[in-house]
């Protein structure tokens, strides 16, 4: 009965904390808007939340969430100027800026104005350069200015809905953003943004034309505060637009699905129960007596089931396999992780596969959390991937053999650390022997993957092999772990040395994993991986630090 | 004074098959694959191949010389070879890692194989330009004489329209194709070359590789040509290797339900 009681709480909070709305009206029809942007067609929801992630690194505004905000931005531009929304992430731009107030919360386009001249300047001279020359004083020019600049598009994309303002622009600049009116008769799909729309006039076809004066109905509705008017127009427009677009062009359970998992943000929902595991075992090891141990694999099982729903809703979204960007190799090795985990846990191991699940897949979850600043993380694919088979077997099976190398490294941290507290006891012992299974796991998996990405760039580019950066790191992973399964047998390592050895594997992994992708980056990958190949640093260095001081420790306790 | 060789003999066998020398040759592999990627990162591909991958030899700072690529393969083929005969235990339990290691000889053979027959070349048509001659790849980064580089096809290839798709509003391509005229010595058909969707003849194959617009609405399209008689070699080792780990796999499963307290086979 305690146990449904505190599930029960656990569940409210879980359901509760989603941001406020700013208006006393529902923004329901406004948030499954379908927007175009990048290829895909997307609710107005996860266009807004992208967005204002893009800007800020949050995806809510002073408690106000992302559709609100953009809502405000489209439909009442001039009360957004203080909105604190741009993140600027080096106080060394403010300098050539000449922005007084700096600091290290975000900058309202207010606050930005009078630096803008010069952004534009800067942004503009830093694009010539070459890509590789770039710093991240470049780099972070052009993103802000970036920003601001779409920004600014959006300022402009319903000014035709306010009488009073003057457009005062070539109509052949109006914004296309954010891109809502499919021009049917155009074979390449193309959507028009509504400034953009209303700039070409007559010379559109009627029913687009009744759909542009719907859209200033609903931004007149919006600022007169008038939710059934709003709701009114935004509906018949929505109709109107689905009865052009060719039949299945999207479908309605999919729009609802996406924003039920916008809302219910399954992955740092499954985040923070993790930690919570995490916190649960620490304390259980702590204080036996109160066998929290239970409540911790409840834990990290209920995180497992947000995760799963998380991974699932979004094949179903995207109809394509779990894993098929970086974001999404980083959320599925973590959900591989906690798997194994639970495996570990309910087999025999119960506290060392709570430990090894809950960190795995807080580590990677909260890295994918970081990663998904950058953008939507249900990006398109490009030809060159464009193959669903090979695609979903392939990226698959290698994340498999990633994950089991890291929680075999997870379980040498363990094994490590328990020979240092008792020299020579069985534990440690014992608790090599599932890291030796992780580690097998993690080979054989990583060897198929790695030989049918072998025959998938056989099949479309003619070799089988070549020496490209990602096929090195795979070889890498698995030369390494062939060392340690060789070396054991060899009777040069015992269980230390091939608890070692799987800590020298993990590093591998992450260098195989994204380090290579860090070799060559472009100008939306910038947020993440300045941050990352710091952060990747540290943790190699760290790793080795204490490979370097651990072991020759266990090494004197074990002899002496 | 023979028995004293036989055992000279045995001993030089036995360290061959060593697991001591397998470890040492897969660290060196390690080191040099870790050498070769950070070198190819700042020289490109084509010299990582020529310099660190595909050499027996490579000169540090361009005098020591350490072994390159391939000698360490042949260690390690040599290695493999020699534990395969003289120190891997036939027995039904050991099949799948005695399957594995047959497929990695398989690997190892059939690269040093492909590498020596196998030729790479680029086709490059405009739209309605047919030829059958091909450039040998690295012929643009070699300062070698062009002429020594190419390449007569045994057909003859006509782009007659190339095509591309992109997912609407980004620029992200969503498919390449070029639609071709493959003019042989007494055939002519047409067929189409995709992304992932390569063209076979004999035992060439093309691929669409990348493609160029000129900026007037022309455009060209880029064939990687692969002659490659050892193709199918690295299709038999994976075959075998899936079949080994899958049989190890289950060796390992039969033995931890049948002992549960120590869930391990020994390889």
């Amino acid at each position: 009965m305690r146990k449904i009681t505190i599930l029960a709480l656990l569940a409210l909070w879980l359901q509760g904390h989603e941001a406020q709305a700013a208006t006393p009206f529902s923004l329901e029809p406004f948030r499954r808007l379908v927007v175009l942007e990048q290829g895909r067609k997307k609710p107005m929801d996860t266009f807004a939340r992208n967005l204002l992630k893009q800007f800020s690194g949050r995806s809510t505004l002073d408690g106000m969430d992302a559709c609100s905000w953009l809502a405000r931005v489209l439909f009442t531009p001039q009360k957004t100027l203080e909105d604190n929304i741009f993140l600027v992430n080096l106080d060394v731009l403010a300098k050539p800026m000449d922005m007084v107030g700096w600091q290290r919360r975000p900058l309202s386009f207010a606050q930005l104005r009078p630096g803008l001249g010069r952004l534009h300047q800067l942004a503009f001279q830093y694009a010539d350069q070459d890509e590789s020359s770039r710093g991240r004083v470049e780099n972070e020019a052009i993103r802000l200015f970036y920003n601001v600049s779409a920004y600014n598009r959006l300022l402009n994309a319903f000014h035709f809905a306010r009488p009073g303002e003057e457009a005062g622009r070539d109509p052949r600049s109006a914004p296309e953003l954010p891109a809502l009116l499919p021009l049917a008769d155009s074979p390449d799909e193309e959507w028009l943004g509504p400034a953009q729309a209303f700039a070409r006039g007559s010379s559109l076809p009627a029913a687009m034309q009744r759909e542009i004066s719907l859209l200033a109905q609903a931004a007149q509705a919006y600022v007169k505060a008038d939710g059934s008017d709003f709701k009114r127009a935004l509906d018949a427009f929505s109709r109107s637009v689905r009865n052009r677009l060719p039949l299945g062009a999207f479908s309605d359970r999919k729009l609802s699905l996406e924003i039920f998992y916008n809302r219910l943000d399954p992955f740092f929902k499954a985040e923070l129960i993790y930690g919570l595991a995490l916190l649960l075992l620490f304390f259980s090891l702590a204080i036996p007596r109160f066998r929290l141990e239970r409540w911790a694999k409840l834990c990290l099982l209920l995180g497992f089931l947000f995760h799963t729903f998380g991974l699932a809703a979004r094949m179903l979204i995207m109809n394509r396999p779990p894993v098929t960007n970086l974001y999404e190799t980083f959320v599925f090795v973590a959900w591989a992780g906690v798997v194994m985990g639970l495996l570990m846990a309910w087999w025999q191991k119960q506290a060392l596969g709570i430990l090894a699940g809950a960190i795995s897949g807080l580590a990677f979850l909260v890295i994918a959390g970081r990663y998904s600043l950058d953008g939507d993380t249900m990006g398109m694919l490009a030809a060159v991937l464009d193959s669903n088979l090979w695609l979903a077997t392939h990226v698959v099976t290698i994340s498999l053999g990633y994950a089991g190398c890291v929680v075999a490294g997870i379980i040498g941290h363990v094994v490590i650390v328990q020979e240092l507290h008792a020299p020579r006891s069985a534990a440690a012992a014992s608790t090599a022997r599932p890291l030796y299974a992780a580690l097998a796991f993690g080979m054989a998996f990583t060897c198929i993957g790695t030989v049918m990405g072998g025959i998938w760039a056989d099949l479309s580019w003619g070799r089988f092999w070549g020496w490209d950066p990602k096929e090195n790191g795979a070889l890498l992973i698995i030369i390494c772990c062939a060392i340690l399964f060789h070396a054991r047998l060899a009777g040069w390592i015992g269980h230390i040395g091939l608890a070692a050895g799987s800590i020298g594997a993990i590093i591998a992994v992450v260098m195989a994993w994204f380090g290579v992708n860090l070799l060559g980056v472009g100008l939306h990958a910038y947020g993440f991986t300045s941050g990352a190949a710091r952060g990747l640093l540290a943790f190699v260095f760290g790793e080795i630090l204490f490979l370097v001081v651990a072991i020759p420790l266990v090494l004197k306790k074990s002899h002496g | 004074m023979n028995k004293k060789r036989s055992s000279g003999l045995s001993s030089f066998i036995r360290r061959l098959a060593s697991l001591k020398l397998t470890v040492i040759a897969l660290a060196l592999l390690a080191a040099l694959v870790i050498a070769g990627t950070i070198y190819q990162a700042e020289n490109g591909i084509y010299a990582a191949q020529r310099d660190v991958f595909g050499a027996w030899i490579i000169r540090l700072f361009g005098v020591i010389p350490l072994p390159g690529l391939l000698l360490i393969s042949m260690l390690l083929f040599i290695n493999l070879l020699a534990a395969v005969f003289f120190r891997l235990q036939y027995r039904w339990r050991q099949a799948g890692l005695l399957l594995v290691h047959y497929s990695l000889l398989l690997f190892i053979g059939g690269g040093f194989f492909i590498a020596v027959t196998a030729q790479e070349y680029f086709l490059t048509l405009r739209e309605g330009e047919s030829s059958d001659v091909a450039i040998s790849v690295g012929a643009e980064e070699s300062q070698l004489d062009r002429n020594q580089e190419k390449v007569i096809l045994p057909i003859k290839i006509k782009l007659l329209d190339f095509e591309k798709t992109m997912h609407p509003g980004s620029g992200i391509p969503r498919s390449f194709s070029s639609r071709v005229e493959i003019v042989s010595a007494n055939t002519r058909r047409r067929a189409v070359i995709s992304m992932n969707r390569p063209l076979r003849y004999q035992d060439y194959t093309f691929y669409q590789s990348s493609y160029a617009e000129d900026g007037l609405g022309g455009e060209s399209s880029t064939f990687s040509v692969v002659r490659n008689s050892g193709r199918w070699l690295p299709y038999i080792a994976s075959a075998l290797l899936f079949l080994g780990l899958a049989g190890h796999f289950l060796a390992m499963l039969a033995a931890a339900l049948k002992n549960p307290r120590s869930a391990k086979v020994r390889p």
